[in-house]
């Protein structure tokens, strides 16, 4: 390290900086609507930042004679360029951002003005995050972003969704974009400890430039977090509440009533052997499972928040509260969380620290599975002609063997409760001896504590079949730590019209993962948790189950960046980085990534804006870059070596090979290009951003198939070329703009192209095979393989089958299969409409997706004939039954197979995620009140949705629903926001 | 001044990360082979995860010792079925059914830690550890001759010792030794296959017989020694139609593992006795899985195959001891009614427990008896020899039991029922059938079975090769009729 900062101030010294003629100009700024001084804002002449604002929003700058125009920036306002003229005193009033294009943008470790970048990134606002009731703060980000494809898998309270950028570039590594809140890395799905409404903004970057300085892990894009800092000024409070109510959504797969179940058990041969008389009371029943497990869920949400400070320390202090009960009985999410940013300025040096701790605790339901005791299954398999309890109050038990669902739900908990400390500290010096040279530190540690804890009491089915039979109680304790350390030399100069900014990090990152757990048996006396646990003894079956683990990764990296610039018009990036990580061989450890991008704001030009039928464009900026980053998550900490884990039997314990080495194993490597244009028209009215970028994963890691002859399936190589293609589309438009009424309109819509461009010569034509999917060169990852299903021969009651060569078959082979349909959705986005009236604001949100297919194997388990002993589809009951039968349904006595295209639908949707309705105060009323702005809402999540697939949510994340749906939340909620 | 005070601590910052060091990292809870394998004591525990393999549903987890009897007349399924093996039980697999893919590489992962084994002990052998390597090394040998045979049951069209059909790939390198990317090995024929294992076998043997201490004890048998090698032998040699070889083998193992009394004989099925158990498969709270719990799961009272009313109907309920320790009628442990099912419960639990944790016993004198009943039975003259066998099995398990007169066809026959009977749930009927008649007729068959009868031209006989393995490996040839 020490070579290179002597080679940087070397390099520093060279750079020469020179004023001609100068004059000097003085100031304050002010927030338009508050007139509250901003302090810290930024001066800048020429792309180039000379000076900032100090106490009371005042500033002093010296600026070369023939500067033309100021420009005036703070974080999370509109940027204001004032020409020149002969006055040297300004009052500058600064409105807080609203437009994309014009905005500051924080990529972590900077924060430049958008105009300065020349890669792919969007900006979602803290108020689009803010007011949405719902635990984790991903699942908000859907359809906010051109580019981010986000689907919750689960309504789950607190359950995180799947986020991906730009398409999946990965395999066997992860393919979870990297999030940075404030400089340090966090764990990419855990949010429900973290309060969103603390988030100033948040970042997605998605191309290589943007994404260069997270190289190492910026494979798969990066979001980018920055919570609320303080403003100097008066202290401001505000008051956050919410209240909300939560539907389960409606079902589209229709199952069988009681008496079409039992009309349909008589025609199945009576496999009860009901009498007429049993039959006919049966046929009353109807019970309906899904109303037993669900219910109304309850949101609650408080907040508080404080913000303040002046010219020397500022700060930002919250608290919440976040109380949200599940629409499945049983489940629900409490949270609390507290916040402390504070920054001091003392001269040359500034520090500052983010901290944020939360708690949250969890009670879970199982989900996603096939499992007979989970309850959610029993919404499908129940049959409604079973009750939940006897007559005396005792838990029903069913004829067809299923546990009953209340019983198994009432006899079981699930809970984590969850501690989650994100922190840095940072230093900055800005060296008096160059002007324009700071050196920073900044360091943070992601703490994260689950306890989760898993009862079975020995009066439930699951209870009553775990190891000696009498109830189970599971705790595990896993707790996180990552250190991230950055220090960086930075040095921002200018010279003419020439403006650069260098600098050179250094970055360490190191992960601690360890867990301890333990399962008790016998849970025989009266106490059904840990303290009921009896001994285990050779007879008695309850030998408890212990488990350890431990295991440590680390990152290190190198890099320097470089942004030139020149006239404020022609723009120049360029990023060069090494990177090192554990989880490779020795001699594969280290990587170089680069980047490069330039940007031309193309409107500036002199005969731009001379040629007249090009004046109603007001900004116009062409931008382009290339570049590679690293992948290396999601494959193991030591994915590189043979590792032997103990094995015991009857008592001794040795070593077991449970992974096999490949110290060949290198770096997941992604080149991304991207080409895109900013435009913005009609005086800011229309805003278009268009954006084509082709990413191509190199090296992926992916599982060569093996000969299974030495026991082993598969071995985790470099093995293939993965591509991403596709077309970004943002556009922002104020279709109506009166004194009173405004109307906007925001769009964003993404085409990817997702496709395997080569694989390794020893992998089969076929590709690489698994049950329903297949990865094959030139096709898209993890695409369906199915045998084509037509329909049912009239005269026999057979399935028909399409073979690949287009003739058709009864006979089912797995050598018929074929490519049908893509798993992951190729066209989605959202759009938002604003409505403002007056003191009256109106936001319609819609998200949206298509072309994708899902395959329904929760509907192939309630369509397979052999489970008529449970409940079954309606569709069944038309199955075919004799000669000439016109259906879509087999004969019920051929062999059931699940592998066609009879279970695969179209997962397309749209639907209304968030629609609210708002009131603000005018602001004198407020005012009266003593307060700075009071603004009520109302508002709702997916309250409507338009899908063809039959399940409960077609928001299903890979492609397959499995079984056991928990869906995302149907919300009506009433909030009321007070500053003062 | 105060200035540099600020740049040397941040100078310091920047110097508190050394270069390379700290990505260097050693995993704790797990092991390089290195460290995994550091003398010959470490080789012997190795065994346990060769042990440990064999618990696998894919082996005797499932599908090698309950199977024969799901895809048989042994075994009727009922309709709390989760109908999980349909496709196998109905005969309709195709080259990628799960069921065949898990047991051909379970197979094979057994084999895998036996090569571990066999192939490190020499780096610690000297002439003081000698005859702890001469047990490693037997045990291992063994196993991978008995995983190879049980393949070989599987793929195989034909079992006679010299047949030239396709037999399996025989794997005596383990995967660290390879370069498992480029490993793609053929099958043997059939007569190759046998020298393999008949050679593991007889090295196995002589190795076994000069160890250094006791590899079973009186009330344990886990672990495959001497006996349990002669137990193997007869298997093998039964199937390849090497009679002289089965009844030599049968014979070491019936003197030195007598049949056990009718009073003892329920008691092997809780594990209270290893009485006439040549090697069981160890099972217990805490360690290893539930056995045949896809059959019936007394720990979640599940019923999904009963025992077969038609074969049930030839077992004597009062007399003969098998019939009650093998299933109950009407049984529950507790949860669900299964009226007038004939509910297995030979693998219930051990004592009193139903929690389906017992042993699995892989090898026993009870088949002893008829492996060298079905071996005189063969060969010429010694037909009076199979019958005193199979009479002195049925006097020991049924209770006043009167001597039978069967000879000739009859003899054959009664041996095939005696085997049902005898190993009922062990896994054979499948194999039984494969290496007889060939065919299968179920009695009371029906919903949701959808198949009942299984002709002996059947390509089914012999389970398709797995398509994981051909894709991967076109070296490996494919199974007819898949």
């Amino acid at each position: 390290m020490r070579k290179m900062i002597t080679l940087s101030l070397v390099m520093f010294f060279v750079v020469s900086n020179a004023w001609a003629q100068t004059r000097q100009l003085t100031g304050k700024i002010t927030d338009v609507q508050t007139g509250t001084p901003l302090i810290g804002a930024n001066v800048s002449a020429d792309g180039k930042t000379i000076g900032s604002t100090g106490s009371n929003g005042t500033f002093t700058v010296t600026v070369p004679a023939n500067t033309k125009t100021l420009s005036f920036s703070y974080l999370g306002y509109d940027i204001q360029d004032v020409k020149l003229g002969t006055a040297s005193t300004f009052t500058i009033q600064m409105a807080p951002a609203e437009k994309q294009l014009s905005d500051v943008v924080v990529t972590g470790y900077q924060t430049i003005q958008k105009k300065q970048t020349v890669g792919a990134l969007t900006v979602v606002k803290n108020e689009t995050i803010k007011n949405v009731p719902i635990g984790s703060f991903d699942q908000i980000l859907q359809g906010q972003s051109s580019g981010l494809l986000v689907q919750s898998n689960s309504g789950q309270p607190g359950a995180s969704a799947s986020v991906v950028i730009r398409g999946k570039g990965s395999v066997n590594g992860t393919t979870d974009p990297l999030y940075v809140l404030d400089g340090i890395q966090i764990s990419a799905s855990n949010f429900s400890s973290l309060n969103p409404a603390d988030f100033e903004s948040v970042t997605v970057l998605k191309d290589a430039s943007t994404t260069a300085i997270y190289g190492s892990r910026g494979a798969n894009g990066v979001i980018v977090i920055t919570s609320k800092k303080g403003r100097a000024g008066k202290t401001m409070f505000e008051y956050n509440g919410q209240y909300g109510q939560s539907t389960f959504p409606e079902n589209k797969l229709v199952l069988m009533n009681s008496a079409q179940k039992i009309d349909y058990e008589l025609a199945r041969g009576n496999p009860y052997g009901w009498t007429t008389t049993q039959a006919d009371s049966l046929r009353k029943v109807n019970t309906v499972w899904q109303d037993l497990l669900t219910r109304t869920g309850i949101t609650n949400s408080h907040q508080i928040s404080a913000r303040g400070g002046n010219d020397k320390t500022v700060f930002f202090i919250s608290g919440s509260i976040f109380n949200q009960s599940g629409t499945v009985q049983k489940t629900g999410l409490k949270r609390y969380t507290g916040r402390v940013n504070v920054e001091h300025t003392n001269g040359i040096l500034k520090l500052g620290i983010n901290t944020s701790g939360g708690w949250s605790d969890y009670a879970n339901t199982s989900e996603s599975n096939t499992g007979i005791a989970t309850p959610l299954n029993a919404i499908r398999w129940g049959n409604p002609y079973e009750t939940p309890y006897t007559r005396d109050g005792k838990y029903q038990q069913f004829v067809s063997g299923q546990p009953n669902p209340i019983q198994e739900l009432n006899e079981q908990d699930r809970g984590t409760k969850e501690v989650k400390i994100v922190t840095n500290a940072y230093a900055e010096v800005r060296l008096p001896f160059l002007k324009g040279l700071s050196v920073r530190t900044n360091w943070g540690v992601d703490y994260e504590n689950w306890d989760q804890t898993t009862l079975f009491t020995r009066f439930g089915v699951s209870g009553q079949s775990a190891q000696g039979l009498n109830g189970s109680y599971n705790k595990n304790t896993r707790i996180n730590t990552r250190f991230t350390g950055t220090n960086s030399i930075n040095y921002v100069t200018s010279f003419k019209e020439h403006g650069l900014n260098v600098g050179v990090y250094n970055e360490f990152i190191q992960n601690n993962l360890s867990s301890f757990g333990y399962t008790g048996y016998g849970l025989t006396g009266n106490f059904q948790n840990g303290a009921g646990i009896t001994p285990g003894s050779p007879t008695n079956g309850f030998i408890p189950a212990v488990n350890e683990n431990k295991s440590k990764s680390a990152l290190t990296s190198y890099f320097a960046t470089a942004a030139y610039s020149f006239k404020n018009r022609y723009f120049l990036n360029g990023t060069f980085r090494r990177d090192g990580s554990s989880r490779f061989g020795a001699n594969n450890r280290y990587a170089n990534f680069y980047t490069i991008g330039a940007a031309y704001a193309i409107s500036d030009e002199d005969f731009f804006q001379k040629t007249k039928f090009l004046g109603f464009i007001d900004n116009m900026k062409l931008r382009i870059s290339y570049g590679t980053s690293g992948n290396q998550e999601g494959i193991g900490s030591f994915a590189s070596r043979e590792l032997f884990v103990n094995r015991t039997y009857n008592g001794v314990s040795g070593p077991g090979l449970s992974q096999l080495p490949n110290p060949d194993l290198v770096w997941e490597q992604r080149r991304k290009f991207n080409v895109g244009i900013d435009i913005s028209v009609l005086k800011g009215r229309v805003q278009a951003i268009v954006d084509y970028y082709s990413d191509v994963t190199d090296s992926l890691f992916l599982n060569t198939q093996l000969s299974r002859t030495q026991g082993f399936a598969s071995l985790n190589a470099n093995i293939g070329k993965l591509g991403n293609k596709g077309w970004e589309f943002t556009l922002i438009t104020e279709n109506i703009r009166t004194r009173d009424f405004k109307w906007t309109t925001n769009i964003n819509f993404t085409i990817n192209r997702n496709k395997f461009i080569a694989l390794t010569p020893t992998t089969p034509a076929t590709g690489i095979v698994a049950a329903t999917t297949v990865q094959r060169v030139g096709f898209p990852l993890n695409s369906n393989f199915l045998v084509k299903y037509l329909g049912v021969n009239p005269a026999n009651g057979n399935s028909i089958y399409e073979k690949p060569d287009g003739t058709t078959t009864e006979t089912y082979s797995d050598n018929d299969k074929q490519i049908i349909g893509v798993r992951d959705a190729p066209y989605f986005g959202g759009f938002t409409n604003t409505f403002k009236y007056k003191n009256f604001e109106l936001g319609v949100f819609f998200s949206f997706l298509f072309g994708n297919k899902i395959y329904n194997n929760d509907r192939a388990n309630v369509e397979n004939p052999t489970y008529y002993f449970d409940n079954m589809a309606l569709l069944v009951a038309s199955e075919w039954r004799k000669a000439g039968d016109i259906t879509n349904i087999p004969r019920a006595n051929q062999t059931f197979r699940s592998a066609t295209t009879h279970f695969l639908e179209d997962g397309s949707f749209l639907r209304l995620r968030n629609v609210q309705l708002s009131y603000t105060l005018p602001n004198d009323v407020a005012k009266r009140l003593g307060l700075s702005n009071v603004r009520v809402y109302a508002g709702g999540q997916n309250l409507w949705t338009g899908f063809k697939f039959l399940g409960f949510d077609p928001e299903v994340s890979g492609g397959g629903l499995t079984g056991a749906q928990y869906p995302a939340l149907k919300t009506v909620t009433v909030g009321l926001t007070v500053g003062f | 001044m105060k200035h540099i005070s600020k740049i040397i601590f941040t100078l310091f910052l920047f110097a508190a990360i050394s270069c390379g060091k700290e990505i260097a990292i050693e995993p704790t809870h797990s092991a390089t082979i290195e460290n995994a394998f550091k003398s010959i004591d470490d080789v012997e525990k190795s065994l346990s995860d060769m042990y440990i393999n064999l618990r696998a549903v894919g082996y005797y987890g499932r599908n090698l010792s309950v199977m024969g009897d799901m895809m048989t007349d042994n075994l009727t399924e009922v309709g709390t079925s989760l109908a999980n093996f349909r496709e196998m039980t109905d005969w309709a697999y195709t080259s990628n059914n799960g069921t065949v893919a898990e047991t051909w590489q379970a197979c094979f992962l057994v084999i895998n830690a036996a090569n571990i084994a066999i192939n490190n002990v020499d780096k610690f052998a000297t002439p003081a550890t000698l005859k702890q390597a001469n047990s490693i090394k037997g045990q291992g040998l063994a196993i991978r001759a008995m995983a190879h045979f049980d393949l070989l049951r599987m793929f195989a069209d034909n079992f006679d010792r010299n047949a030239t059909g396709l037999g399996i790939p025989y794997i005596t390198a383990s995967v660290l030794e390879s370069s498992p990317v480029a490993f793609k090995p053929s099958r043997f024929t059939i007569k190759e296959s046998y020298d393999k294992i008949y050679a593991d076998l007889a090295a196995a043997k002589t190795l076994l017989a000069d160890v250094n201490a006791p590899i079973n004890t009186a009330s344990r048998r886990d672990k495959v020694d001497l006996v349990s090698v002669s137990a193997i032998q007869a298997r093998v040699a039964l199937y390849a139609k090497d009679y002289a070889t089965a009844i030599s083998n049968a014979t070491t193992v019936i003197n030195a593992l007598p049949l056990a009394s009718r009073a003892v004989f329920p008691t092997i099925w809780k594990d209270a006795s290893v009485s006439e158990v040549a090697f069981a498969v160890y099972n217990a709270p805490g360690e290893g899985g539930r056995l045949a719990g896809d059959v019936y799961s007394g720990a979640s009272d599940r019923l999904q195959f009963e025992g077969s009313a038609e074969l049930f109907n030839q077992i004597d309920a009062v007399n003969d001891i098998r019939y009650n320790t093998y299933v109950i009628r009407s049984y529950t442990s507790g949860i669900t009614a299964h009226p007038n099912r004939l509910v297995p419960v030979k693998y219930l639990g051990k004592g009193t427990s139903f929690d389906g944790l017992v042993n699995f016993k892989a090898f026993r004198t009870g088949e002893m008896y008829l492996i060298r009943a079905e071996a005189y039975a063969n060969t010429a003259g010694q037909g009076v020899n199979a019958l005193l066998d199979l009479n002195a099995l049925r006097a020991a398990r049924i209770n006043g039991f009167i001597a039978g007169v069967e000879t000739g066809a009859a003899l054959t026959a009664a041996i095939e029922l005696e085997r049902r009977k005898e190993l009922w749930m062990e896994g054979h009927r499948w194999f039984d059938l494969k290496r007889t008649s060939r065919t299968i007729a179920r009695q009371n068959c029906g919903a949701p079975a959808t198949a009942c009868t299984l002709a002996s031209t059947s390509v089914k006989w012999n389970w398709p090769i797995p398509q994981g393995e051909t894709l991967a490996n076109p070296n490996m040839q494919v199974n007819p009729g898949y």
